[in-house]
Parts: C-alpha cells; structure tokens; sequence
C-alpha cells in the first residue's frame, strides 16, 4: 500500500494510516515477498531512526548547550502568536513559510508581530515579502548536499558544480558564522565543509564516499533497509508482534494531549459534508490540493519556464458542481469560506474530481494569486495535539506522534465572477 | 519512412519532463516551445480517462512549409527530419500560415524555429533530450 499522497492530510489523517497498516496485517500482507505497507516498512520517510546522528552536529562534545524547544511544523503559526515565553525572532528557511502554512491570516498576524523575522531565500517570495532581514541563499548547485533517502532505499551527495553569485554562501554557512558570534567560535572551525558535516552526520552508518556525486546514487545497506521489512515477523514493539492494540500509544496519551486511542478507531475529520453539515450548507464543497509535476510546494512557481508550462491557477471542478452553479470551462470563479477568498480563479470542469470536491493545486505564491492556504484552517493531523501545547514541545516523536497540516479538510464554496 | 519523434500517448502521464529537456537543450526563452503537450479529457460517463497530445513537428513526408518557403531555407534530409537554414530564412512566417499544426515559431531573431529532432545528438548516436528525459519511456524516434 502506497501512502503519503494525501490521504493523511486530514485532522484524522493518523487514523487513516494506523487503519491502513491494521489493514495490511489483518491480511498478512507484511513482511512478505509481495506485500508491505509503506509507513511501516520506513522507505526513508521521514528518515530511518537513528540513521542520521544529528547529535553530532547539534550537540557537539564538551558544548553546554541549553535544551531548547521545539516548534512542531503543523502549528507555527501557533506557536508564534502563543508560546510562553514568546517567540521573538524566527529565522526562515528552505521553505515557504508563508505560502505553505495554513491558514495564512493567522500565519501573517504570527509574521508581523514578531520583532524580528530573517529570511534565507533565493528569490523574492510571500516571504521575503515580509522579512525584515533577507539573506542570499545558495542553489543546490552551489553547495554540499545530503540527499537522504526519502520514499526510496538510496543517498546521494550533492557537490557544488558552479561558484554562488556575489554575495550568497551555503545555508551550512551562514548558521556557522551565526554560531561563532553567538560565542561557540570553537565548534565552527573554518576549515570545515559540507562534506565533514556529512560525515558527522551519517559516516558511521553508511558509506559517504559511495554516495558523493558523481558516484551513487548509493543503496542504503541491508541493516537500515531491508528489501522485505518484517520478514521475520519481529517487530518492534513490547510484544514483539504487530500491535492492533498499542499498549505504547496509550501509555503516551497519559502524558500528551491528542487521539492516543490505543486501537486504530474512526473519528470524523475537523470540516466535512458529512461531520460538520451545518457548517457544509454555507460550504458544500471540500477543497484538495495536488502537487503539480513539474515543481516541489512553493519552489520555482515564479520561474518563467514554470509558468509557461503551467498556465493560469485553476480549480478543477467536477461537470455536476459546475452545472449547478452556471460554471462553464474557462470561466473566472470565486471560492471563499469565511477565512478568506480567491478571485479570478480559472474554472477547469473535470473527471479529476468527484461531485463535492474541487481540486485547487499547492504552492501558488499569495502575491501571484491562487494560493489555497487563503482557504484553509489550523486543522492538525494527530495523534499529538500541539495545537493544546501552543505548537511548543520539549520532546517528540514523529512514530508516536504523527502530526500533519490538515489542509483537506477545507471547506469551500464556489460562484462565477460576474 | 524519414525519421520523426513516436510518442506514445498511453505511456504520457503529463509531466512536462519531455517540455524542459526540450528548452535546456536548446536555450529556449519563455514563448518558444518545440514541444507542448496537452492535457484534455474523455468524459464518457464509465470511460472517462486523461488524454494527452502533444504539438510538434511531424517532420512531414512532403513538408508544406518547405513548398510554400520563398528563401528556400527549410530542408528535408536525406534521413527526413526537416531541418531550417537560420542564415536564409528572411522571417516572412508564410510556413506558419501553410503547416497544418502551426508549428512554426519565430523568436528575438524573427527566424523560424522548431523540433528539429536534435540532430546534433542523432548524429552522434543520442537520442533527442525530450526521448532521454521522458520518465515513462514514451517517446521514441522512428
């Protein structure tokens, strides 16, 4: 079973996949020849645990370094309105904070009252829009990269192939020379580079020269990925079985907020037709995003080729939705809920959604029009709650704790611009 | 038969890979496609399916533009693709009045470009860019 493609973005996305690896196992599909469930099976997503040894990098030995806190992805925003103490200052980086968090009123109102928000970008996006420092990021192709494995069985290193443009230096870089003023001069030696880090950072478990461009791509050895994950029926769990009941999740329920139901059970999700039917009659239809092919969330939108390619921002409505409501192929539609509304969106009546769900893609800049986070909530996947924690923790677990960006569970309504 | 590019349109999953291999390999700016596939959809209730085309040069058995040429710039080789002659062609567009696809298309240098299937890579026994970077194997030169 192939999972990650969306079927998790809900506030009961953990569910769907605890119910989809029960499911598997009801019908002894794992651990076998033909047969796995992907999650379960680990193909790198989001890392093997304990493959990369971070510690050596964050921690280095002999440093005293305070235990810091944790911003948990799906509640930023949150987090930069509620944290107690507050959050000052955020540095942004290899992401689009802006364009790609939900909600992104609440994401702005998070942005502005910071008293400082640092952004490292390569070109002018939603968030350097608003960033009252912008430092010049380098692209892949001008540093050191750690390729891990993500989906698949394989790393490759990245190596620089052209000099960065005036004044940009390697992300790496930049947290060195921030790391020497802030007084830790002795553990950002000069001499190091991206290569030493990788090293660091996975040297002991894997074969880094193998991996370094132009070798590899290099398959991750046997021990961290196995072909058939669970052959010998041993899983690692108190039992030593697959576990339909967890006595693990419900021990962690006792100590964090959030679905920590020890069997996989169905709750419905933050906004829809059928959970939330008053809320539906204002906003009949569930608004999904996809990932377009030819560009990665918010990357390379702006890019000339890209747009070419891409056209106009779109919403895929389904034949029966759109004779309801006088919508034609090619028409400019609105699509609104009460956090907010998109104009001018060009309608694309399609097969590629059902009746009741529209499909509006990912990653459009806020300035270029059709971003879809106008629309969405702060709904969060579980099992944790971060949101109760004001997105802060101390500790986490992403086996355990799950969290996604329910962006799916978005309600929406949809009528022709006069 | 001359050579053309065959692209299997079963095998096509629309991910524009065949577009940007196309405009790397000859420094295309943003306005100028070779290659442009398109998207569209059968909307038989029980066989509705995803469509793709594409819009390229067929390199014609008896190419129209290369009748209709008043420079006598374009050339059908001995191998068929059809090839243009930058320094003769005087940018009149009447080959893009007189091809049934449209293909012709005229850029910063008012000279007629299109697909001319790599012939620089054919000739040293490469496949086009777009056949290379197609991840579904779809597109082949017969």
């Amino acid at each position: 079973m192939s999972c990650g493609c969306g079927q998790q973005r809900y506030s009961n996305g953990h569910q769907v996949q605890r119910a989809l690896a029960s499911l598997a196992a009801v019908c002894g599909h794992i651990g076998k020849e033909y047969g796995t469930y992907e999650f379960v099976s680990n193909l790198g997503f989001p890392g093997f645990e304990g493959f990369m040894q971070s510690a050596n990098v964050a921690v280095p030995k002999n440093a005293k370094i305070d235990k810091t806190r944790m911003i948990n992805i799906s509640a930023v925003a949150t987090a930069m309105l509620h944290a107690d103490p507050p959050i000052k200052g955020i540095i942004s980086w290899r992401g689009g904070l802006i364009s790609q968090q939900p909600y992104i009123d609440v994401t702005l109102e998070a942005v502005k009252q910071l008293d400082m928000f640092v952004v490292i970008e390569q070109f002018m996006t939603d968030d350097t829009d608003y960033a009252d420092l912008v430092l010049p990021a380098c692209h892949f192709l001008e540093q050191y990269g750690l390729h891990t494995s993500y989906w698949h069985h394989y790393n490759q290193i990245l190596v620089p192939v052209c000099q960065p443009y005036y004044e940009a230096v390697p992300d790496v870089e930049i947290f060195e020379e921030l790391g020497r003023r802030l007084g830790f001069e002795e553990y950002f030696p000069r001499e190091r580079n991206g290569i030493d880090y990788i090293r660091m950072l996975v040297g002991m478990n894997t074969d880094v020269d193998a991996a370094i461009s132009p070798n590899g791509p290099a398959k991750v050895s046997e021990e961290w990925a196995p072909r058939i994950p669970y052959k010998d029926g041993k899983f690692n769990t108190p039992s030593g079985k697959f576990e339909f009941y967890s006595s693990v999740m419900e021990e962690r329920g006792k100590k964090f907020p959030g679905d920590y139901h020890p069997l996989p059970h169905f709750i419905e999700p933050d906004e829809s037709i059928k959970g939330t039917p008053e809320l539906a009659k204002k906003y009949p239809l569930n608004i999904v995003s996809q990932h377009p092919s030819f560009r990665c969330h918010s990357q390379y939108y702006n890019l000339p080729w890209i747009k070419e390619i891409e056209g106009p921002a779109k919403v895929h409505i389904n034949q029966l939705d759109a004779d309801a409501r006088g919508i034609k192929i090619g028409d400019k539609v609105r699509i609104f809920n009460d956090r907010g509304e998109l104009v001018d969106i060009m309608a694309k009546v399609s097969i590629l959604v059902k009746p009741g769900v529209v499909e509006l893609n990912s990653g459009m800049w806020l300035k270029l029009g059709g971003n879809v986070n106008v629309l969405t909530s702060l709904s969060q996947g579980g099992p944790r709650d971060t949101l109760k924690e004001k997105g802060i923790m101390y500790e986490y677990s992403p086996l355990y704790d799950g969290n996604t960006t329910g962006y799916f569970n978005t309600l929406v309504e949809i009528e022709k611009m006069r | 038969m001359g050579k053309k590019l065959n692209i299997n349109t079963d095998l096509c999953m629309g991910c524009c890979a065949c577009e940007i291999a196309c405009k790397m390999e000859n420094q295309l700016p943003a306005g100028i496609r070779y290659i442009v596939m398109k998207q569209t959809e059968d909307t038989i209730p029980m066989k509705e399916k995803l469509l793709f085309s594409f819009s390229v040069c067929q390199h014609c058995e008896n190419p129209e533009c290369i009748k209709i040429c008043p420079a006598h710039a374009i050339e059908k080789r001995k191998d068929g693709i059809v090839v243009v002659n930058e320094e003769m062609c005087m940018g009149c567009k009447l080959c893009k009045d007189a091809c049934p696809y449209d293909i012709p298309q005229f850029g910063e240098k008012n000279v007629m470009q299109k697909c001319n299937l790599c012939v620089n890579r054919l000739d040293i026994g490469l496949k086009p860019s777009c056949s290379l970077a197609c991840p579904a194997g779809a597109i082949t030169v017969d």
